[in-house]
């Protein structure tokens, strides 16, 4: 699916991450493999540190406290948001929203519309096309995107696949319209058939959690995990990702009539340095233009990795500079989206600590 | 028709050779070849041992076998073939690299060459913490050698052979221990530089630099200094561009045939899960749970590493590290596109 938008702008990102920090080299004793193996793994992957969240605090809280960090800072007029959206695969409750929950936190007006969004490591790009189809309906000229997981929480401390990568945060992206006449082309895929190639089985309707589905069991390489665990199927994640993404991203070029010289940067969605490395590979993109840093620094936020990336490479660059971006998310759902816009003269672009 | 004889006749034709020797080191008074040999009206081809471990594959093939591409028929167990070609002879090194494929030889490493003419000397430099090596150092040097550089690209050589270039090498020792070493070679006036290595634990004291600046002043006889370097060494090709050398337009491609191939291939099988047996060629390594996907991450990495090659991140499939023979033709195929 290829959606064209015009005149919309990002006006600023803003990335809340937990201060809490975890070395890799801290855990290898957890796993079931020798310290060797696990070091270089850990290298070729891109474990190094991470942020996760303490025990309780929720998405919820780490959006509420980047929110009024902006308010506080006159970075963000309350009084001036249309819509608040939320991308999340953490959400504090299955009911109700935490859309609702954060509007509550932060005292938002009634006309403000709240929408929670079941979305990962595409839930940048997801959460934009929303925000794009709300701006067009003209009665809105702001939207708050909100792109947040606390995931870490989900992954069992025994499991060397996924363990080591899980990292939290939140991202808060202020959209508005803006008379530029700049295109901005989304492409968008999702493969419903792969749905449960990264999932959690239990804790929803269809396996509700109990102390069978809290039991850690060991897998044949040699992982504990339990079925209240976030589980995936590596090879096949991989596989999606190397194929997909170059398919989607071949398929900009020829409709769009450019080539990859077009972008300043790739903000691509950071799963594991290794996945990237090899996704630039094979599209040929330089590595100097597709920023790779996020996961060895601070772990696979899911949701929040693009915005983030967009503030640790450019940060107060992108207050004065204009860039032509491609951004990319790809994972869960399985879903998977390029975008390509330009990111120009931002309010602000920091990483502060929650 | 003596050996010799053959050879002449296959010369009157277009033909490709990767031999430089003289025909008094190829052949002995009767005119028969002195190693190992498989000849035919349209290829000479001929092993000579370099290594304790192989052999290296000369030849000399018309065109007309590298178009029919007809297998040699030879007993040889492992060796390696060099090709050297201009940069700008494209098309010749593919004829001759599909020929070599279609032999059962694999592209492993790609060497250009640099070289030096004389230049000014610097003087200000002291130079006295380097030193030639003394007898009981050879076997040590020998065994850094080894540990250090490829023996398929690097021609190693033998302890007596490093004995011989006792006057051209030179070390630096901290305690009595080589910190550092450069092997070099002088023949004529020119100075072959062979092997340049700080040991990890010395670096960062400007070894690797003293020793090659001392090469490059010590002996003023000499006018031209020659390097080979691996295309993939960013650091040595930068060092030496640094210290005034430049590529000239000589490629040496190295292949390697299948039995070594195979057998470096089990080696890195072996060190990734040291509890498996991958020689045994009817096991799957996945279904077994040899290998988990993990297991074929780290693969990649020591592989692409090895051979020289980037694996495309499409083809890390379970199925492609099944076997050694399938991951030997994973490495083909990302050889070939790339």
């Amino acid at each position: 699916m290829h959606l064209k938008f015009k005149n919309k702008k990002i006006t600023g990102i803003l990335s809340v991450l937990p201060a809490n920090e975890i070395n890799y080299l801290d855990e290898i004793e957890n796993y079931n493999f020798s310290e060797k193996q696990s070091i270089k793994l850990g290298k070729i992957m891109g474990y190094g540190t991470r942020r996760v969240v303490n025990n309780g605090t929720t998405v919820s809280d780490l959006c509420a406290f980047g929110l009024n960090y902006l308010f506080d800072n006159n970075l963000l007029d309350k009084e001036t948001i249309g819509a608040l959206i939320l991308c999340t695969q953490s959400p504090d409750y299955f009911l109700p929203a935490t859309s609702n929950v954060i509007s509550g936190k932060i005292n938002l007006n009634d006309d403000v519309i709240c929408l929670d969004i079941n979305q990962g490591c595409a839930g940048f790009e997801v959460g934009l096309l929303q925000a794009f189809m709300l701006l067009d309906t003209g009665s809105i000229d702001k939207v708050v995107l909100l792109n947040a997981d606390v995931l870490s929480t989900k992954v069992s401390i025994r499991d060397r696949n996924s363990r080591p990568l899980a990292g939290d945060g939140a991202a808060i992206t202020i959209i508005e319209n803006f008379k530029n006449n700049e295109d901005i082309d989304v492409f968008i895929k999702m493969d419903g058939s792969n749905a449960l190639s990264l999932q959690i089985p239990a804790g929803g309707f269809k396996m509700p959690s109990n102390s069978k589905t809290a039991e850690l069991k060991e897998d044949a390489a040699g992982n504990f995990r339990a079925l209240d665990n976030l589980v995936m199927k590596g090879d096949e994640v991989f596989n999606f990702v190397q194929t997909k993404v170059p398919e989607m991203l071949n398929e900009m070029f020829d409709k769009l009539k450019i080539d990859d010289a077009a972008f300043d940067y790739y903000f691509f969605h950071q799963p594991n340095k290794f996945m990237l490395e090899k996704l630039a590979e094979i599209v040929k993109i330089p590595f100097e233009k597709m920023p790779n840093n996020i996961c060895e620094k601070y772990g696979n936020g899911s949701n929040n990795t693009v915005p983030l990336n967009i503030c640790e490479n450019l940060g107060d660059k992108a207050l004065s500079n204009s860039y032509e971006v491609c951004l990319g998310g790809f994972g869960v759902g399985l879903t998977w989206s390029l975008i390509k816009w330009k990111i120009e003269k931002l309010d602000f672009c920091k990483i502060i600590n929650y | 028709m003596s050996d010799l004889q053959v050879l002449y006749k296959i010369k009157e034709k277009p033909f490709v050779t990767n031999c430089f020797m003289t025909e008094h080191e190829i052949f002995d008074n009767n005119d028969s070849c002195n190693f190992d040999n498989q000849i035919s009206d349209e290829v000479f081809c001929f092993f000579k041992r370099t290594n304790p471990d192989f052999k290296n594959m000369f030849f000399y093939a018309t065109q007309k076998t590298l178009l029919a591409k007809n297998p040699i028929v030879h007993n040889e167990l492992n060796f390696v073939t060099e090709v050297f070609v201009l940069e700008n002879e494209v098309e010749k090194s593919l004829q001759i690299k599909n020929w070599l494929n279609s032999q059962g030889n694999y592209h492993y490493h790609t060497v250009f060459r640099m070289n030096r003419v004389k230049q000014e000397q610097e003087h200000d430099i002291n130079y006295s913490l380097i030193q030639n090596p003394n007898e009981e150092d050879f076997e040590v040097l020998l065994k850094i050698l080894e540990q250090n550089f490829d023996k398929y690209t690097e021609r190693i050589p033998t302890l007596e052979k490093l004995k011989e270039f006792k006057n051209s090498i030179y070390l630096i020792k901290e305690d009595n221990q080589i910190a550092a070493l450069f092997v070099t070679e002088i023949k004529g006036s020119t100075r072959f530089m062979h092997f340049w290595l700080v040991i990890s634990e010395f670096r960062g004291k400007g070894y690797g630099e003293l020793i090659f600046k001392y090469c490059l002043n010590c002996d003023p006889e000499i006018k031209r200094y020659t390097s080979w370097i691996n295309v993939k060494n960013n650091y040595s090709i930068k060092k030496h561009a640094e210290f005034g050398f430049v590529k000239d337009r000589i490629i040496n491609f190295i292949y390697l045939n299948t039995n070594i191939m195979k057998e470096k291939i089990i080696k890195i099988l072996e060190e990734t899960r040291p509890e498996f047996d991958f020689r045994e060629e009817s096991v799957n390594f996945i279904t077994a749970e040899y290998l988990d996907s993990f297991d074929i991450i780290t693969l990649v990495v020591d592989i692409e590493t090895a051979f020289d090659v980037k694996i495309i991140g499409a083809l890390i499939l379970p199925e492609n590290f099944s076997s050694v023979a399938a991951i030997l033709k994973l490495i083909e195929i990302s050889k070939n596109a790339s």
